[in-house]
């Protein structure tokens, strides 16, 4: 029983001196010194809980497999047309959208609306600052 | 009527041990299984990823991976602890389950959780906080093992509850830590609310049930 105790002293001791050893050999390594500074967590949750969708965003496995499943999918979307085949899941034609498409009634509830900077120059200028006007 | 009482009494008892019990039994099997992965030995997990350029330093990887080898061991081991239906029927199984926890933690998971916590995640408050659970967890096994030689049973509970306790951070910290990401709690704060209230907490438990049950509290530390 002694002889135990003092082996693990002694065991616990040399790791000591080999963690402060190590930890003054890597003082000057930028790597180590700055190793948590940009930690976001790499899921230290998943040590237990796997299986929640936040969690596995955290996985960086996980985090490329999507990236790269965006990237297929852009890929598709940039392909050009053949013989009027059309990828209708893929392809939005973005409409343009002058003020007066807009429906000022329904407004909160419509989606957001990009309007074309000439009509929003005219608008400006139709609706000109009350101070000058005065 | 003494006799119905006494009935309930009892059942309320197995009811705050199961309550108690079945939590840590399952989260305890969880981290378990959870570790087991690692020893693929390569390095896209996680824990693994974020500190990547202290695997370069292999008495690190090594730390590590014995760490981690011990401290299943160490939590598989010690489940059959605090089972008095086990210590009464099965007492070689009490005994030999408890040589491998204390041989597991006096010679691998104190000296490398030692190692580990000089480059542990967190201000030198963190660091230290590791340090000081390796120091303890090694004194209250040692103090552990050494009751039960010079058969002093009570003070051998005691100080194995302690290093129970401190073991079991492992695990609590794990359930703070997912309960605090679940409210959305930023990510550095969260680790470190969710350690000190592990570490600290399960001191705190420990110490209760030691106070609740010792005649003469401040005397079961010298022991």
């Amino acid at each position: 029983m002694k002889r135990l105790i003092v082996l693990s002293t002694v065991l616990f001791l040399a790791a000591s001196t080999f963690g402060i050893y190590q930890f003054i050999c890597h003082a000057n390594n930028p790597s180590i010194q700055h190793l948590y500074s940009n930690s976001n967590d790499v899921g230290i949750e998943n040590v237990i809980l796997d299986t929640s969708n936040k969690t596995q965003l955290h996985d960086p496995e996980l985090r490329s497999v999507s990236k790269k499943k965006q990237e297929s999918t852009l890929h598709e979307n940039s392909l050009p047309e053949t013989n009027g085949e059309k990828n209708k899941h893929h392809t939005r034609k973005r409409k343009k959208v002058t003020i007066d498409d807009v429906d000022l009634k329904s407004f909160s509830r419509a989606a957001p609306v990009k309007i074309e900077p000439s009509v929003e120059a005219s608008a400006v200028e139709a609706n000109e600052h009350p101070s000058t006007e005065e | 009527m003494l006799t119905s009482k006494k009935f309930y009494q009892q059942i309320g008892t197995y009811l705050i041990q199961l309550i108690f019990w079945v939590p840590i039994i399952f989260f305890s099997l969880l981290l378990i299984r959870n570790t087991l992965p690692y020893f693929d030995l390569k390095q896209h997990h996680p824990f693994i990823q974020e500190r990547l350029p202290l695997f370069n330093i292999s008495l690190y990887a090594i730390c590590f991976y014995t760490h981690i080898a011990a401290g299943m061991f160490c939590i598989a081991s010690a489940l059959f602890q605090f089972s008095s239906t086990i210590l009464k029927r099965q007492t070689k199984l009490h005994v030999w389950s408890g040589r491998i926890y204390v041989l597991v933690v006096l010679l691998i998971g104190a000296p490398t959780g030692m190692f580990m916590a000089f480059f542990a995640k967190g201000s030198i408050m963190e660091k230290g906080l590791f340090m000081f659970m390796a120091i303890a967890w090694l004194y209250s096994t040692a103090r552990g093992l050494q009751t039960i030689l010079d058969k002093n049973v009570l003070a051998h509970k005691q100080w194995m509850i302690r290093s129970y306790a401190l073991a079991m951070t492992a695990v609590t910290f794990r359930i703070y830590h997912i309960l605090f990401f679940m409210a959305d709690w930023g990510h550095l704060e969260n680790y470190e609310v969710s350690l000190w209230i592990s570490v600290l907490g399960n001191l705190l438990f420990a110490e209760i049930l030691i106070y609740k049950s010792a005649k003469n509290y401040l005397k079961t530390f010298l022991t």
